[in-house]
């Protein structure tokens, strides 16, 4: 069929500015298609990456997904602590590496406040293997340092030395500040892309220390208030805290653990995967993605129906190529393979100028995904999906030639060597 | 001209068959024999009821129709396009009407060429590439011209032997060319790789009197140096004089007489 695809190549170029749009078409819905999966890819990975190296999350019993909704995303709330005793216990247990104290409750301009340790710092990872990192200024040193999110930095302008004043409460407007013992900004945070990025990180100690004085969610009458120097002299290790994250010295302990805190008799605890509650969660919100990818296959499908019909268009004014290309020996089939051959060729260069297109894109829109909404592309290859959805289309553009070959075939049997003007 | 045509006169000439290109079994059988032939579309009556007609190798003839006269069917039957209802259309001594139709193609594109009213050239293809298309759906005709190798030389020498010696005319779109220059690179096409039949629908009625001699004096010329037969239908009867029998269609078409021959 060698001859065939020589014609077919030489029609299509004689044709070029017809076949260049349609080329054009195919391959915008496919860059679209290969966006639009990539995205995905990209924005699933970035979910599962919110928290890494943790092996596990502690939280009073609940559900699975309110216990990660809270302690990692910063939404909803916690419905019981957990006791200092039983964190002490669990903290100290020779499996543990690492632990990480989270308490929860109190909020800045909107943007949750969460007490913790440096050891924060330290172990919290994400997208993988990377580490929190300073844009500006360090961890706590005193007890009235805050730490900021990049997105909280940014968006209220602060910068290192600013006080801020922590509202009690979760409400954006909150009438009760904990305005006698004033924050300093002690460190500003890069980039994450989770939502490390829109927290107020300060000490375990500094969330006991402005609720030292209050009682049942109300500050003491000014009489009975205790001020933020006489604070720093007082036993600051708070009673409970919200939950606390676990590192085990081997991953493989890590099952024996969370069925021992899940079977824990003192206090009804809950430990989470957090890599399983993640999946779990992404099977709720990634629905969204599944309707934009079957968008970009009705986008694809158009292009096709593009080419279809400039193919369809053209074969009238081709009824007098055929019969002479009759009159010199092609069979019917050949003709039938012409034309197919025309809408293979035109649907592999789409599909190739798409994948380069695709390429192009996301090289140029990286830096900005990254920066803006801590998306990380990934320049690689092909997946094996991604190789299967261009086959598809191929294919199908292959079936679809089929109809303008077989009305070209029709023509060509009725019409024989008569040439009809 | 007349020399040739006379030359031609006897029709079987012994020299030219023995010598005279291609696959046939039979060297001294006519190029084209039609006899006993009905034809109809179908729903329709009989267009064609042709009793007998042969053109002898190397013979040059002119079949005059009018239009509507089945002209064009009886060049899809003889093209192998069409198959007859009853009767037989034998070529170069095969039998061609009882072939299959992959196999008719295959014949029609092993030893014939042919060179229609207008339009002949496929618009994408350059004047050289239009000329060796045969080669492309023949290996028979390829062979002959002594391989792909020697494909381009025959083409421009074809082409040359028609009147388009101009080079730079070669790589030109065919589109550009004149109705007399596309004719001719038509002309050079049919000729390509020594087909035994060259068949002619009016190929000469989009071109003045002048160009008209002129291109079938170069046609007929190529066509006896090559040895092919020439079945040239027309319905300008001016250029009969150039050839060797003048036959008319309407007369060798019984349909509209008396009873079909049984």
């Amino acid at each position: 069929m060698t001859p065939i695809l020589g014609l077919a190549l030489r029609s299509i170029w004689n044709r070029r500015t017809t076949a260049l749009l349609t080329i054009s078409a195919i391959a915008i819905s496919v860059a679209l298609l290969l966006g639009v999966q990539k995205l995905r890819t990209a924005a699933k990975d970035g979910f599962a990456n919110t928290v890494s190296g943790v092996d596990l999350i502690v939280g009073a019993r609940s559900g699975q997904l309110n216990l990660l909704l809270y302690s990692v995303f910063r939404v909803g709330d916690a419905t019981a602590n957990v006791s200092w005793a039983s964190y002490q216990k669990i903290a100290r247990h020779p499996d543990v590496a690492w632990t990480i104290p989270i308490s929860l409750g109190d909020s800045y301009r909107g943007y949750r406040v969460m007490g913790t340790t440096n050891d924060y710092f330290e172990h919290y990872h994400f997208a993988g293997t990377r580490e929190l990192r300073f844009e500006a200024g360090g961890r706590f040193g005193d007890l009235y340092d805050a730490v900021l999110g990049a997105d909280v930095a940014r968006e209220l302008r602060l910068k290192l030395g600013d006080p801020i004043v922590v509202a009690h409460g979760l409400g954006n407007v909150s009438f009760a500040n904990h305005d006698d013992k004033p924050f300093r900004v002690a460190g500003i945070l890069g980039r994450t892309g989770t939502p490390v990025d829109r927290t107020v990180h300060v000490g375990l100690e500094a969330i006991t220390a402005i609720h030292v004085d209050w009682q049942s969610g109300i500050q003491a009458p000014p009489g009975a208030r205790v001020g933020a120097a006489q604070a720093r002299t007082m036993d600051l290790t708070p009673d409970s805290i919200t939950a606390f994250m676990v590192g085990m010295r081997s991953k493989v302990l890590t099952f024996t653990m969370q069925r021992a805190i899940n079977e824990y008799r003192q206090e009804p605890l809950m430990a989470i995967i957090p890599g399983v509650a993640l999946t779990q969660l992404w099977d709720l919100v990634g629905i969204a993605d599944t309707a934009l990818m079957i968008v970009a296959g009705f986008v694809v499908l158009a292009g096709l129906l593009g080419m279809l019909t400039a193919i369809l268009t053209s074969l009238n004014e081709r009824r007098r190529e055929m019969a002479i290309l009759r009159s010199v020996g092609a069979q019917p089939r050949h003709v039938f393979s012409l034309l197919v051959a025309e809408a293979g060729t035109l649907a592999t260069c789409g599909v190739l100028a798409g994948v380069a297109l695709t390429f192009a894109a996301v090289a140029a829109a990286r830096p900005v995904l990254e920066q803006r909404f801590g998306i990380f592309l990934e320049i690689g290859g092909l997946t094996r999906y991604d190789l299967g959805l261009l086959g598809a289309i191929v294919g199908t553009a292959f079936l679809m030639g089929a109809l303008p070959a077989w009305r070209a075939y029709r023509n060509t049997l009725s019409d024989g060597l008569t040439i009809r003007v | 001209m007349t020399a040739g045509g006379q030359a031609a006169r006897s029709g079987v000439e012994p020299a030219r068959a023995a010598g005279g290109p291609g696959a046939a079994a039979d060297g001294t059988s006519p190029a084209i024999e039609v006899s006993d032939l009905v034809f109809a579309w179908p729903g329709k009556p009989p267009l064609l009821r042709i009793e007998r007609f042969a053109v002898a190798r190397g013979e040059r003839v002119f079949l005059r129709g009018p239009s509507g006269s089945g002209k064009s069917t009886l060049l899809g039957l003889v093209g192998g396009v069409l198959a007859p209802a009853s009767g037989s259309v034998r070529l170069l001594g095969s039998e061609v009407s009882t072939l299959s139709a992959a196999a008719r193609d295959r014949f029609r594109g092993e030893h014939l060429g042919f060179v229609f009213q207008m339009f002949n050239l496929i618009p994408y293809l350059g004047v050289l590439q239009n000329v060796m298309l045969p080669a492309l759906f023949s290996a028979g005709r390829a062979t002959r011209i002594g391989g792909p190798a020697a494909l381009r030389a025959e083409a421009v020498r074809l082409l040359a032997a028609l009147g388009l010696s101009d080079r730079s005319m070669l790589e030109r779109e065919v589109t550009q060319l004149s109705i007399g220059q596309q004719q001719r690179v038509a002309a050079a096409r049919a000729l390509l790789g020594r087909p035994e039949i060259i068949v002619a629908d009016e190929p000469t009625s989009s071109l003045d009197h002048d160009a008209r001699e002129n291109f079938l004096r170069l046609l007929m010329d190529e066509c006896r140096a090559q040895g092919s037969t020439l079945l040239f239908v027309s319905h300008d009867t001016s250029l009969g004089p150039l050839f060797d029998r003048i036959e008319s269609l309407t007369e060798l078409n019984r349909r509209a007489g008396g009873p079909a021959p049984a």
